[in-house]
């Protein structure tokens, strides 16, 4: 750390060789697309280069680096904010006149792993979780993903908690009635 | 159990939740769902839900397809994570050392 705070060229190749791999993974989670997802790792690292000053020690290097990373991924989504999503509401749990949830029967649902066996269902799978809405794809990355709190969630998006858990409910129940004909038939 | 079986229950289900003090209907429940799947509901509210469920095979059901969810989207990104290559293309590596030191 002290050699790449002064600036040692090989302490950069180093740090750079050993995180830029899992950082490419995490950033392509948030942006889907490689191309961004390259830009953000490198945005990334220019922010750490730029204030290695300011790193204590007193969390981890990777722990540090995720931080920032996370930070230039939504910076990044903000900047390419997707204009053709499809609306929420009718992906929402229904309700009868008597405030009765509509939910046809699920007699058998198959384990993640039984779903996941045949290639092309888990492709299937992807697909339709990128489909969510960005503001609620994300908060469901960084609650049931990232396994960030609520008050982590809330800060780091500038919202507040009632509106992460507002969302983190809202995206869980999308992606369900997304991914019903998969956890329905394995189709 | 035939159709007209089914609505009469459906409707008598109805009837007693909405009209039974202290028992809340699926819909006022389904604010509180992402709370009670992660634990973080207060322990008499979280016996009501119990209470609310055992009664309700349409919010039991949903619940499980809910959860059953939850973990399909944590494997697929555990698998993606795990399948996506270690390492990052040397061009990028490249690119990030070449951007430090211009």
């Amino acid at each position: 750390m002290h050699a790449l705070q002064s600036g040692d060229e090989r302490a950069a190749e180093e740090l750079v060789g050993a995180n830029a791999g899992w950082m490419l993974s995490v950033a392509r989670r948030y942006l889907v697309d490689t191309a961004l997802a390259e830009d953000c790792v490198q945005d990334a690292f220019m922010n750490a280069f730029q204030n290695i000053e300011s790193f204590e020690g007193r969390s981890k290097i990777k722990s540090w680096l995720h931080r920032i990373l996370v930070n230039a991924a939504l910076t990044k989504i903000c900047k390419n904010r997707r204009h053709d999503e499809r609306p929420i509401d009718n992906l929402l749990p229904k309700f009868d006149e008597f405030d009765c949830r509509i939910e046809a029967s699920w007699p058998d649902i198959p384990t993640p792993a039984e779903i996941l066996e045949n290639t092309q269902i888990r492709n299937l799978v992807a697909d339709n979780i990128h489909q969510l809405p960005q503001n609620y794809r994300i908060v469901l990355l960084l609650r049931d993903i990232e396994e960030m709190s609520t008050a982590e969630v809330s800060k780091l998006l500038e919202v507040t908690e009632g509106t992460v858990k507002i969302r983190l409910h809202r995206a869980r129940a999308a992606l369900k009635k997304l991914l019903e004909p998969i956890l329905r038939g394995g189709k | 159990m035939n159709s007209t079986t089914k609505h009469l229950l459906h409707v008598l289900k109805g009837t007693v939740i909405r009209h039974f003090p202290f028992i809340k209907t699926c819909q006022e429940y389904d604010a509180f769902l992402h709370d009670y799947v992660d634990n973080s509901l207060p322990a008499a509210q979280r016996r009501r839900f119990q209470f609310h469920l055992s009664i309700c095979p349409e919010c039991r059901e949903f619940l499980a397809a809910y959860k059953r969810t939850m973990e399909l989207d944590k494997l697929v990104h555990a698998e993606a994570i795990a399948s996506f290559h270690a390492d990052a293309p040397e061009s990028l590596k490249q690119a990030i050392l070449d951007a430090r030191q211009s």
